[in-house]
C-alpha cells in the first residue's frame, strides 16, 4: 500500500487524482488542505483529511511523517509558489518521504517558439505572466536538487489540463453558447492539451512504480492539434455552429488590458487579500457604475450583444507555435496511455451536455 | 432596541451579517449584546465589530432575563433545532441561517414552538430580495409566458465559502451536501415563483461516508415542471431558464438586477429591474433601496426582520415556507438514485454506483483500474 499525501487535493486536478486513487487498489491517498473549504469538491467521499501549514517546515514535516510520496498540486498566490515548494521539499527531506511529485506547467515556455524543447530545459523568467514567472522560478529551484539525496523528484509540465470540470472546457463552451467564442489567426496556433486523467494516472504511476524516477517530464495528449480543431470538436459536442466563432486577426494590448492586468500583480493581490469581501463588492459596484456612466447607456429591452472579449492570456495560449515533445514521457511512462483523444473528447462532450452546455437545434449563438 | 445574541461566530457572520447588524445598531433597531460560540476565540474575534458585546460559550449561559430579545443562529445546521427551541423558550425572536433544520419534521416543530411563544421565526434567504426574482415572479403571474411552464435551475461552482471547520461536509453536522446548501436557495426561489412543488425524482453522487457534491432534482408545481441541478465541484451553465409556450426567461443569479427574455424563436433581450424594499425602520413612507448585490440583499433582509418583529411587515421567509422547502429536500434525499455519470469509463461508473449511499447491497471490492 502506497501512502500518498496530496497537497492541493481540493483543486481540479487534485480532486480527480483523489477520485482515481480511491477507485484503484494499493493506494491510500490523503488530502492535505490549507483550509476546510478545499473539501467541498471531495465531499461525496467523506474522506479523512489533514490540515497543513505550508509556511512552516516543522509543521509540514510532522504532517508528512510516514508518507511514501507527496504530490504538490497547490496553486495559491503566485508569490507563494516558490516558498511553498521550498518548504515542502525540505519537509519531505526531513520526514524521509521517498518521492516528491510536483506539478509544473508548460506555461513557462510561453508561446513555445522552439520545436523539440528538451524536457529539462529551464525557461526564461521574463514572461509577462506572473504565474509563468513564479512557475519558472520554482523549476529553477528544483532542478539542481534532482540529483541530490533528497526525495526522488518528478516535475510534470502539462499544457492545458482539460476534461470534465476543466475551465479550458467550460470557458470556450460557455462562450460558444453565448456567441462570444473567438479564435486568433483562424485558430492556427497549437493547442497543447493534457487530459486530466492522463495527468492523474501519470502522477499515480510516479508515486507507485517499483523504481523511483527523477526529472522533468512534458506531458500531454498524443498527436498535434490546433486551436481550431479543438474548438471545432467542442462545437460538435455541444451542438453549436463553428460559423459563430469570431475570427480575430491579432491582439493589441490596450490601456484597459494593462489596467485589468494589474489585478494579477503581487502588490495588488496583497492589498486585495486585506480587503473584506463586502468592501471588495462595493468597490466593484462603484467601478461598474463609473464604467456604465462613461459608456453609452444600455436600453432595457435591448438585444443582448454577442461580442468576444479577447484577453492577453487567450492570445498567448492561442499563439503557441509548437507541440510539446512527449518522447521522454512516452519512454518512461509507457503504461499511461488512456484516454485516447477521441474517447476523451466524447466523454467531455457528455459531461458538457450534462452540465447544461448544449445548444438546442436552430438555436446557435 | 432589540437586545441581540449571535450564536455561532464562524466566517459567515463576519462576512455577511456583521455589517448589516452594525447598520441596524446605528438605526436603533438592535443592540448586539452577546456573542456565543463553543470556541471563545472565535466569539472574541467578532468583538472587532461589536466591542461592547460579552462572550459566552453556550446560549443558555448567555440568555439573561429581559436582556436578549432576538437570537441569530449561525451554527452548523445540526444545532439549529435545539438552539432555536432554547431561544424561543426564553422568549426570543429567532433569525436562523438556512437551512432552518435538517429535517422537515424538526422545522415544523420549530414553527409550532414559535407560534406557541408568539415570537417571529425567520430564516435567512437573501435571494428573496433579488430584484430580478421579484420582476420575473410578476411576469409569470401576468401570464406573459403562457402555461405550462418548464424550468431548469443550474447552480454549480467549486465550493468557495470561508468556513472554520469541515462541519458543512459531514452528514451528521450538516444534514446533507450541496442540495441542502445551494438547493435550499434554489428551491425557495422556485417556491416563490411557482408555488409549492413536489419532487418527482432525484439523483446524487454521495457515497456511504460522504454528502453529495452533485445533485439533480426533478420537480413539479401547479404551474410548471423542471429540474434543479447543483454542484459543489464544477461550473455548470448556471442560471434559471423558464420556458412557456409564449416566451422564455433567463436569469443569472450573479446579475441580480437583470433578466433576459425572448419570444419563441426570437433573440434574447435584456431587461433591467429596479424593484425596491424598505431600507430603514420608518413605519411608513421611509426610504427604499434596490439591491445590487448579495450584501445589499443581506442588509434589506435584516431590515425586513426587525420590521417584522415590530409588526410592520412579514418576514420574507418564515418557518412555514422553510419547512415546505425542507420537505422537498427530504423527499429528494429519500428518493435519491445514483447520478448517471457517462463521462467516466463504464467500469468507473459501476464502481461509484455500487458505493452510492442508497446502495442496498454490500459494495463489491473490485477496483475498475486494477
Amino acid at each position: 500500500m502506497t501512502r500518498l499525501a496530496v497537497l492541493g487535493a481540493g483543486g481540479f486536478v487534485g480532486s480527480r487524482l483523489l477520485e482515481l486513487s480511491l477507485a484503484r487498489a494499493g493506494i491510500e491517498a490523503i488530502p492535505m488542505l490549507r483550509q476546510p473549504r478545499g473539501l467541498g469538491r471531495l465531499a461525496r467521499f467523506g474522506l479523512t483529511w489533514r490540515p497543513i501549514d505550508t509556511n512552516s517546515i516543522q509543521s509540514l514535516s510532522e504532517s508528512l511523517d510516514r508518507f511514501d510520496a507527496v504530490v504538490n498540486l497547490t496553486q495559491g498566490d503566485n508569490e507563494r509558489l516558490l516558498p511553498d515548494v521550498q518548504n515542502l521539499y525540505e519537509a519531505c527531506r526531513r520526514a524521509k518521504v521517498g518521492r516528491f511529485i510536483h506539478l509544473g506547467s508548460a506555461v513557462v515556455f510561453g508561446e513555445v517558439k522552439h520545436p523539440n524543447l528538451p524536457d529539462d530545459m529551464l525557461a526564461s523568467e521574463n514572461r509577462w505572466s506572473e504565474y509563468a514567472r513564479a512557475k519558472a522560478a520554482t523549476d529553477a529551484w528544483l532542478a539542481p536538487r534532482l540529483d541530490t539525496s533528497g526525495p526522488a523528484t518528478v516535475i510534470f509540465r502539462p499544457g492545458l489540463v482539460w476534461g470534465p470540470r476543466s475551465i479550458w472546457v467550460t470557458l470556450p463552451a460557455g462562450q460558444m453558447m453565448d456567441g462570444n467564442a473567438f479564435l486568433f489567426r483562424q485558430g492556427s496556433g497549437i493547442c497543447n492539451l493534457c487530459h486530466v486523467d492522463r495527468l492523474a494516472s501519470a502522477i499515480l504511476s510516479a508515486a507507485t512504480r517499483p523504481v523511483a524516477l527523477t526529472g522533468f517530464f512534458h506531458i500531454g495528449d498524443p498527436g498535434v492539434r490546433t486551436w481550431r480543431q479543438y474548438y471545432n470538436a467542442l462545437t460538435r459536442e455541444i451542438g453549436s455552429d463553428t460559423g459563430s466563432i469570431h475570427q480575430l486577426p491579432d491582439f493589441e494590448i490596450t490601456w484597459k488590458d494593462r489596467v485589468l492586468g494589474m489585478k494579477d500583480l503581487n502588490w495588488v493581490r496583497q492589498i486585495k487579500r486585506r480587503i473584506r469581501n463586502q468592501t471588495k463588492d462595493r468597490i466593484k459596484r462603484v467601478l461598474r457604475n463609473t464604467i456604465e456612466q462613461l459608456s453609452p447607456p444600455t436600453i432595457s429591452g435591448a438585444r443582448v450583444p454577442a461580442a468576444p472579449r479577447p484577453d492577453r492570456l487567450m492570445w498567448s495560449l492561442q499563439s503557441v507555435e509548437n507541440p510539446l515533445p512527449l518522447d521522454r514521457f512516452q519512454v518512461h511512462f509507457p503504461e499511461v496511455t488512456e484516454p485516447d483523444y477521441e474517447t476523451a473528447m466524447s466523454r467531455t462532450g457528455s459531461w458538457l451536455r450534462y452540465s447544461g452546455f448544449t445548444v438546442e437545434p436552430g438555436e446557435s449563438g | 432596541m432589540l437586545g441581540t445574541a449571535i450564536v455561532g461566530c464562524g466566517a459567515i457572520v463576519a462576512d455577511l451579517h456583521a455589517h448589516p447588524l452594525r447598520r441596524l445598531e446605528n438605526l436603533g433597531g438592535v443592540d448586539v449584546r452577546v456573542l456565543v460560540d463553543r470556541d471563545p476565540g472565535r466569539a472574541s474575534a467578532l468583538r472587532r465589530w461589536f466591542p461592547d458585546a460579552r462572550v459566552a460559550t453556550s446560549l443558555t449561559a448567555a440568555l439573561q432575563p429581559g436582556d436578549i430579545h432576538l437570537t441569530f443562529i449561525a451554527t452548523p445546521p445540526s444545532l439549529h433545532r435545539s438552539l432555536t427551541l432554547d431561544a424561543l423558550k426564553a422568549g426570543c425572536h429567532v433569525f436562523c441561517e438556512k437551512p432552518l433544520a435538517t429535517t422537515a419534521a424538526d422545522a415544523r416543530e420549530l414553527v409550532r414552538a414559535a407560534d406557541a411563544a408568539d415570537r417571529v421565526l425567520a430564516v435567512a434567504h437573501p435571494r428573496r430580495f433579488f430584484p430580478n426574482t421579484l420582476a420575473v415572479r410578476t411576469l409569470i403571474a401576468s401570464g406573459q409566458l403562457g402555461e405550462p411552464l418548464q424550468f431548469v435551475f443550474r447552480e454549480g461552482s467549486p465550493y468557495d465559502w470561508s468556513i472554520a471547520t469541515d462541519a458543512a461536509f459531514r452528514r451528521a453536522t450538516a444534514g446533507g451536501g450541496v442540495l441542502l446548501d445551494k438547493g435550499v436557495h434554489c428551491l425557495d426561489t422556485l417556491d416563490s415563483l411557482f408555488g409549492t412543488g413536489h419532487v418527482l425524482a432525484s439523483w446524487d453522487d454521495s457515497l456511504h461516508e460522504g454528502v453529495e457534491t452533485n445533485s439533480k432534482v426533478e420537480l413539479e408545481t401547479s404551474s410548471g415542471r423542471g429540474v434543479v441541478h447543483l454542484s459543489w465541484d464544477q461550473a455548470l451553465n448556471n442560471g434559471l431558464w423558464i420556458r412557456g409556450p409564449k416566451g422564455e426567461i433567463r436569469m443569472d443569479t450573479t446579475e441580480i438586477t437583470r433578466y433576459q427574455q425572448r419570444d419563441p424563436g426570437g433573440s434574447w433581450r435584456r431587461y433591467d429591474c429596479n424593484e425596491s424594499w424598505p431600507s430603514d425602520l420608518t413605519p411608513a413612507g421611509g426610504s427604499r433601496k434596490t439591491p445590487y448585490n448579495y450584501y445589499d440583499c443581506g442588509d434589506l433582509e435584516w431590515i425586513n426582520l426587525v420590521r417584522s418583529i415590530r409588526g410592520l411587515e412579514s418576514p420574507a421567509v418564515d418557518g412555514i415556507v422553510a419547512a415546505r422547502v425542507l420537505h422537498q429536500i427530504e423527499n429528494a434525499y429519500r428518493m435519491a438514485q445514483p447520478l448517471d455519470q457517462p463521462w467516466f469509463s463504464s467500469s468507473e461508473q459501476a464502481f461509484w454506483r455500487a458505493r452510492h449511499w442508497h446502495a442496498t447491497k454490500a459494495a463489491p471490492q473490485n477496483h475498475p483500474t486494477q
